[in-house]
């Protein structure tokens, strides 16, 4: 069964042949000994230079001019941090060692270089049928080949290269094959969340949240006397004999609730691998993978350069889209747009908002305060942990204090809306910012 | 590049040091001899270095300290010439310019070729027995070495058992070598 990250293909990969560095200091040491030789006169240094010369009179010349290579990635899709694995499929390098190192790209790190021996090793096999969609030529021995790499950061990023170095069994004549690598698709690494925050009010849709109104659900929620057309098998035997007539168990219903995040990615300060844009996105994607787990209806909205948005939608295909959407969102800030009014269409009645941010865009600020007047929970997730840059000058210490006065204004004034704001540091659980929002209902206004 | 080997690296060190010293000896004056001997020594020192640097990126970051910056040139110096040539080259030159000893040249010649060989190891980070394929052609090759020392010892002596003794040697050398060469020809396009 071929592999559906795999080139179906070999293709010819051309070999460029050169002496080894190995060849190179033999070649000096034998031209040195009988350059002096012939100098001095002195027969001794012909015998320093005999050694050199054997070894080199073992050159080979009948070298491959092209190897069949095809690559592949184990998995398109990966976490930030998550080891993956390169396929490589080597045939037509016989009778030479290959040598396969991943050279990697930025924010990859790559695993030891893997060498495959002159004749059929433990680390290859012959080809047999099935291993391709189309197989190497009939004769050629097909090497199968895993190289690990790790994507340190989230984003459609390049792998790096595949050189693989080939020696033949003197280590005289090397030959290199250089081939650009496919790209990995990095999701952001999602932030721990076990706690889910409910609303008060659910929409009819089935779900498994327990709502106030009476249902069919699984959660209790009452007794109440027996009607005609009530379910037998739902009376409460202990109610009904001691107050005499026939008592029955009422039940919660069981709903579903709309999610939608909101992902700022206007601002991407702080240190190099946990900036506030790192923060959004891990964040934002356990939210995403939390409630979609638990059967919500999530949609996603990406304030950036762009406004881009999904709405809500249930299942791991729709997850996968919403990954997409956070890695592919182009980050920074636009000028010359001042949308504050979010889309109507990514946000339905009654949702729960979250609200994942460093709070540094009037834009957002905005944004958000306008979805509380329209009537929808919102939780904001500030994301900042970092401040202006500033010296010991007094000019500098007094725009940092009004910097943060700013700040804290800015999040006094949503707690005063309505809009809770947590902190999150982006290295512990967001259950412990956001647990106090999940043991109680959250109200919202239809 | 991966790192080189550690367990060679400190191999490749022995072997430059005991390498340079004998070639050094016995102790010759003039300008030419010092020059060869210092350049040796240079080299062999910036060989070991380039090997402990291998796979350490010297690409400049973003922002360096200074620290950093002098690093990166130490590195970038190191990796700048072949090093391992050109103390091959000058530790033979600094043999040359000893007196007639041609024992001396032969041992050298065995202390250079190990040293060559240890570089390649910790360079590749190959496991010894990678060269086994080339320890017969080697084997050959220091044969003919014998067989051209002993023509030198011969030119130097003078008629008698001693040089009778030496001649038989040389002339058992150059069998043994040919007797080796023959076989790896045989074999080269195995």
């Amino acid at each position: 069964m071929p592999e559906p990250n795999r080139q179906q293909e070999y293709r010819q990969v051309p070999i460029h042949w050169g002496l080894s560095a190995h060849a190179r200091r033999l070649l000096t040491l034998a031209v040195a000994g009988l350059v002096i030789a012939l100098l001095s006169g002195r027969p001794e240094f012909v015998g320093v230079a005999a050694p050199a010369l054997i070894l080199l009179a073992a050159w080979r010349d009948d070298r491959p001019g092209y190897v069949l290579l095809r690559t592949g990635l184990a998995e398109r899709r990966t976490l930030e941090g998550d080891t993956s694995d390169l396929l490589v499929d080597l045939a037509g390098q016989d009778p030479f060692e290959a040598e396969l190192v991943l050279e990697p790209a930025d924010t990859v790190t790559a695993g030891p270089a893997i060498s495959v021996p002159r004749q059929a090793g433990d680390a290859a096999r012959p080809a047999q049928a099935g291993d391709t969609a189309q197989p190497a030529p009939a004769g050629q021995r097909v090497s199968h080949v895993r190289l690990p790499f790790t994507a340190l950061h989230w984003g459609y990023r390049p792998v790096g290269h595949l050189k693989i170095v080939l020696r033949d069994r003197y280590r005289l004549t090397e030959g290199t094959v250089q081939v650009n690598l496919p790209w990995v698709d990095c999701r952001p690494h999602p932030a721990e969340l076990h706690s889910s925050i409910v609303v008060s009010k659910l929409p009819s849709r089935l779900g498994e949240h327990p709502a106030r109104i009476i249902g069919d659900g699984v959660e209790f929620a009452g007794v109440r006397e027996f009607v005609p057309g009530d379910r037998q098998r739902r009376v409460n035997w202990s109610a009904t004999s001691r107050l005499g007539t026939l008592h029955l168990n009422t039940f919660a219903a069981e709903r579903t609730q709309n999610v939608v995040i909101l992902a700022d990615a206007t601002a991407d300060v702080g240190p190099a691998g946990s900036t506030t844009l790192d923060l959004v996105l891990r964040g934002a994607a356990g939210a995403v993978t939390r409630y979609v787990t638990a059967r919500d209806r999530v949609g996603l909205i990406v304030f950036g350069m762009r406004l881009t948005w999904i709405g809500p939608g249930q299942g791991s295909r729709h997850q996968q889209r919403l990954m997409e959407l956070l890695v592919a969102s182009a980050a920074g800030w636009d000028r010359a747009k001042g949308l504050t009014r979010l889309p109507k269409a990514a946000l339905p009645p009654g949702s729960l908002v979250l609200v994942f941010s460093p709070l540094l865009d009037p834009r957002v600020i905005e944004a958000v305060r306008d979805l509380r007047e329209r009537g929808f929970g919102v939780v904001v997730v500030d994301v900042l942990s970092t401040g202006p840059r500033h010296d010991r000058s007094r000019l500098s210490g007094l725009t940092g204090r009004v910097w943060q006065l700013e700040q804290d204004a800015i999040r006094f004034s949503m707690k005063e809306l309505g809009v809770p704001v947590v902190h999150w540091n982006g290295k512990d659980s967001l259950d412990g910012p956001l647990g106090a929002f999940s043991r109680r209902v959250l109200a919202v206004n239809r | 590049m991966r790192p080189a080997r550690t367990s060679f690296v400190g191999l490749v060190a022995l072997l430059a040091g005991l390498t340079v010293i004998f070639a050094a000896l016995p102790a010759a004056s003039g300008l030419v001899p010092w020059a060869c001997l210092s350049i040796a020594a240079l080299a062999a020192l910036c060989s070991v270095l380039n090997l402990l640097v291998q796979g350490i990126s010297a690409l400049p970051p973003v922002a360096e300290t200074v620290l950093e910056r002098w690093r990166r040139y130490l590195i970038t110096g190191v990796r700048s010439a072949p090093w391992a040539e050109v103390m091959t080259v000058a530790v033979l030159v600094l043999e040359a310019e000893h007196a007639h000893q041609p024992w001396h040249t032969g041992v050298l010649l065995i202390a250079l070729l190990g040293y060559l060989l240890a570089v390649h190891l910790a360079e590749t980070g190959a496991a010894p027995g990678t060269l086994r394929a080339q320890l017969p052609p080697l084997a050959a090759g220091i044969g003919l070495a014998v067989l051209a020392i002993g023509a030198g010892e011969v030119r130097g002596l003078s008629a008698g058992p001693v040089a009778t003794t030496v001649r038989i040697i040389a002339a058992a050398a150059a069998v043994t070598a040919i007797g080796l060469v023959v076989p790896v020809w045989l074999s080269k396009d195995s």
